[in-house]
């Protein structure tokens, strides 16, 4: 850190980070993040070019106690959900340093495409930290999620939260605990 | 050769001691017990050396590990080998080069169609610009100033086609999208540059993946984007991507310039490239490279020049006008004020020069008892004193006799009744005095003053015959008209002289079209036709005698033939003025002097030998 900028405050770490968002159509990636990011683009590129890219600052702990606080700006590339006819554009994974994955808790067919996400992000850029989000927790009495396929997933992630895009539970959460784990 | 075995060389030659066969046979029996094997071994080794199989054979065996040990201790090998190499090389492709060909290929293939895109990418896209300004006179003047400064014509037409500016420049991380660094012109309102430049990366990737077919362009991509009068200039580098936005036109040199700035940022910045983890502080050293970019400019100002240039037009105009006023207003004077010269009585104006910048010239001669002197009728005049220098003399014979003492004798004239002047019906310009009775005794009259040639003739008849009135006879012996002058032979004489004066310069063999030959030759025209008026008053014959002459350059013979072809070509010229004029052509010789009468003497400079180029004028005048 020997070119620091003239205005930044010393003693906040200025980082960057790219991170995608995946997930089924329809599962309510869109909806998830809206609220807490910052756009400036409309929602319509997601249907011309696949993606739409929002920012997110998010303020992580020292690493150890009494370390100044880290400042990370996630760059979040909200990916167009894939299904049958739409492929994720994996060109966009490229220098990805985690993901938020996002499943529709009321369809299970969500979380089969997640974890064929999964294997294919694995296939593309490799292992990466994620983040799995269980949306529309405020229908839990209508989720039919498969066991055995959420605990693969679970395990395998950085944290699992059930969230709703109606009431931003736990969306925060989600954003500190994958950027913690990416910075870390 | 120790291990020489062979049978033949084991039996003794006859003349041995059989002790020593004995012996032999012993040692021969140990030596067989003690390396038997070895000594076979080493018969079938010499076989083989013999025979030439152990270099093939077990060199293949050897020789790729020897190679690698070799390699592993340096360069000796590789050395060692080049030229043989090279030698193999050149002898294969000599035999045959396809193979080579095909192996080179698909490396040069992709190579030189890389770089021939550029170069008609770069071709095409300055070609507009290239018609645009290379015919036009501020490319000419552009041309001039990229010699004179020494820049290159591209750099001085970057610099004066500015009708852009780059206002925003972003360094991407080519993997991540991620902002790099980013720098902005002053005044310019950024969106969040950091989701731009995401975004921007996103398009890029998009564009690539969906009409990007061939493996080879999946590395350019996108260089530019265009929105309505702003586009976006993407330069990539192996690790960065530079986007500049670029409001209005920018020329294809600005792409030299973000290519510099790509390149610079990869070599200053290579490990931060290379190591990047997202902490985009270490970037902002890039700062110079990036603003670099921000090249702004407007349209050459137009408005200023002509505004300049119609003043300056204007002014000129002006200027002419006033000119041409002035010339003509002058010239509108001097006739004027040459007319009432002419008009005057007493005055005979014999040559005048009008000079619009310097002084004008006049010369004559008048009568002192003129009613207006020459220098009256300047002062009367428009033209300003100062402009002219007269050259007037007081014409002699005019003024011979003013003395007062006469008066008496012509008042006693009158008394007497008698008046010659009546009889011999006098202009009012010939006065007659008495004089004292002289020894015949008849009364004498002394003429005096100015009259027409014919008058004083036929006055002369007159008295011949004798006749008188009041009773006094008057005879030819009673006037002394020796102080009478002769009006027209004095006006014969001064044109005579004004035609002489004048000369026709020929600069150029017989050549007579120059502006000063023909004003010459105009001039002469009016001095003939006022000789020829003269001379058919005073009854004479006129022969006008042109004489043409040379410089002394050249050969005697061929100057006396130029110098009469000067002098026929006037000749015609000036029959020519003089039918314009009306005047009856004057009988005409033409004389041919050569280089004998030269102006300046032949020793004078070569420029001042010109004068002696010229064309002469005389009156010949014979009584009929």
């Amino acid at each position: 850190m020997n070119r620091l900028p003239r205005g930044a405050v010393k003693d906040v770490v200025l980082k960057q980070a790219k991170v995608c968002m995946l997930g089924a159509f329809a599962v309510g990636k869109t909806s998830l993040v809206s609220r807490f990011v910052k756009s400036l683009f409309s929602e319509k590129y997601h249907s011309t070019i696949g993606v739409k890219i929002d920012k997110k600052v998010v303020t992580l702990p020292g690493v150890d106690a009494g370390d100044a606080p880290r400042e990370v700006t996630a760059i979040l590339w909200d990916l167009e959900g894939e299904d049958d006819l739409v492929k994720v554009q994996t060109t966009y994974l490229r220098g990805a340093a985690g993901y938020l994955l996002v499943v529709d808790g009321t369809r299970p067919e969500t979380l089969e495409t997640a974890v064929v996400l999964r294997r294919r992000v694995e296939h593309e850029v490799g292992v990466l930290p994620f983040v799995l989000l269980l949306n529309k927790y405020d229908l839990e009495d209508a989720w039919q999620l498969d066991g055995d396929m959420l605990l693969g997933l679970r395990e395998a992630s950085v944290a699992t939260f059930n969230a709703s895009a109606k009431s931003g539970l736990n969306v925060e959460e989600a954003f500190d605990a994958l950027l913690g784990a990416v910075m870390a | 050769m120790t291990l020489d075995t062979s049978p033949e060389s084991e039996t003794p030659s006859e003349s041995s001691p059989p002790v020593t066969a004995e012996v032999e046979g012993a040692l021969e029996e140990l030596r067989q017990l003690l390396n038997g094997p070895e000594r076979e071994e080493v018969a079938g080794l010499r076989e083989e050396v013999r025979a030439g199989q152990l270099n093939a054979k077990s060199l293949a065996q050897v020789l790729p590990s020897a190679v690698r040990l070799s390699g592993e201790d340096g360069t000796q090998l590789a050395d060692a080998l080049s030229p043989t190499v090279d030698r193999a090389i050149e002898v294969s492709i000599e035999r045959n080069p396809q193979p080579m060909i095909d192996a080179i290929f698909p490396i040069i293939g992709p190579a030189i169609r890389k770089a021939v895109s550029d170069a008609l990418a770069k071709a095409v896209s300055g070609l507009n610009e290239t018609l645009e300004h290379s015919l036009s006179i501020q490319s000419i003047r552009w041309r001039l100033e990229a010699k004179r400064t020494g820049k290159t014509f591209g750099e001085v037409l970057l610099l004066k086609t500015l009708r852009y500016r780059v206002e925003q420049v972003f360094l991407i991380h080519a993997e991540t999208g991620l902002l790099l660094h980013h720098v902005t012109a002053p005044d310019v309102a950024a969106r969040d540059a950091e989701l731009v430049s995401g975004m921007l990366t996103a398009v890029t990737d998009f564009v690539r993946d969906s009409f990007a077919g061939r493996e080879d362009d999946k590395g350019a991509g996108l260089q530019k984007l265009r929105v309505g009068g702003t586009s976006v200039w993407v330069e990539r580098g192996p690790h960065a991507v530079l986007a500049a936005a670029v409001r209005g036109e920018g020329p294809e040199g600005l792409r030299e310039v973000f290519e510099e700035s790509v390149e610079s940022v990869h070599q200053r910045f290579h490990q931060e490239l290379e190591g990047f983890e997202g902490d985009n502080a270490l970037f902002v050293g890039t700062d110079p490279d990036l603003s670099r970019c921000l090249v702004s400019a407007q349209m050459p100002r137009r408005g200023k020049h002509p505004l300049m240039r119609w003043l300056l037009t204007a002014l000129l105009l002006a200027g002419l006008v006033a000119g041409v006023a002035f010339a003509v207003r002058s010239t509108l004077r001097w006739n004027r004020f040459v007319t009432a010269l002419r008009m005057n009585p007493g005055v005979l104006l014999v040559d005048y020069n009008h000079n619009w910048w310097g002084q004008s010239t006049v010369a004559g001669l008048y009568d002192v008892r003129a009613r207006k002197t020459p220098y009256m009728v300047l002062n009367e005049s428009e033209v300003s004193v100062g402009e002219v220098l007269p050259n007037w003399q007081i014409y002699e014979k005019f003024s011979r006799r003013t003395d007062s003492s006469v008066s008496a004798g012509e008042a006693m004239a009158v008394n007497e009744g008698v008046d010659p002047a009546a009889w011999l019906k006098a202009p009012a310009s010939v006065r007659f005095k008495r004089r004292p009775v002289g020894v015949s005794g008849e009364v004498q009259w002394a003429a005096h003053g100015a009259a027409s040639h014919a008058w004083l003739k036929k006055a002369r008849v007159q008295l011949a015959a004798g006749g008188g009135a009041n009773g006094v006879t008057l005879t030819a012996a009673s006037v002394d008209w020796s102080a009478v002058t002769d009006v027209d032979a004095v006006a014969l004489e001064v044109a005579t002289a004004a035609l002489a004066a004048v000369e026709v310069p020929m600069p150029n063999g017989a050549d007579v079209s120059s502006p000063e030959a023909q004003k010459q030759i105009e001039r002469a025209a009016d001095r003939v036709r006022e000789v020829a008026r003269c001379a058919a008053a005073l009854n004479y014959r006129f022969t006008l005698v042109l004489t043409g002459h040379t410089d002394a350059a050249g050969d005697a013979q061929a100057n006396e033939r130029l110098s009469l072809a000067r002098a026929e070509a006037v000749a015609e010229a000036l029959k020519i003025k003089l039918k314009v004029l009306g005047e009856r052509p004057a009988a005409m010789v033409k004389v041919g002097e050569g280089s004998r009468r030269p102006r300046v003497p032949g020793t004078a400079l070569d420029e001042l030998q010109k004068a002696n180029r010229r064309v002469m004028f005389e009156a010949r005048l014979e009584s009929r």
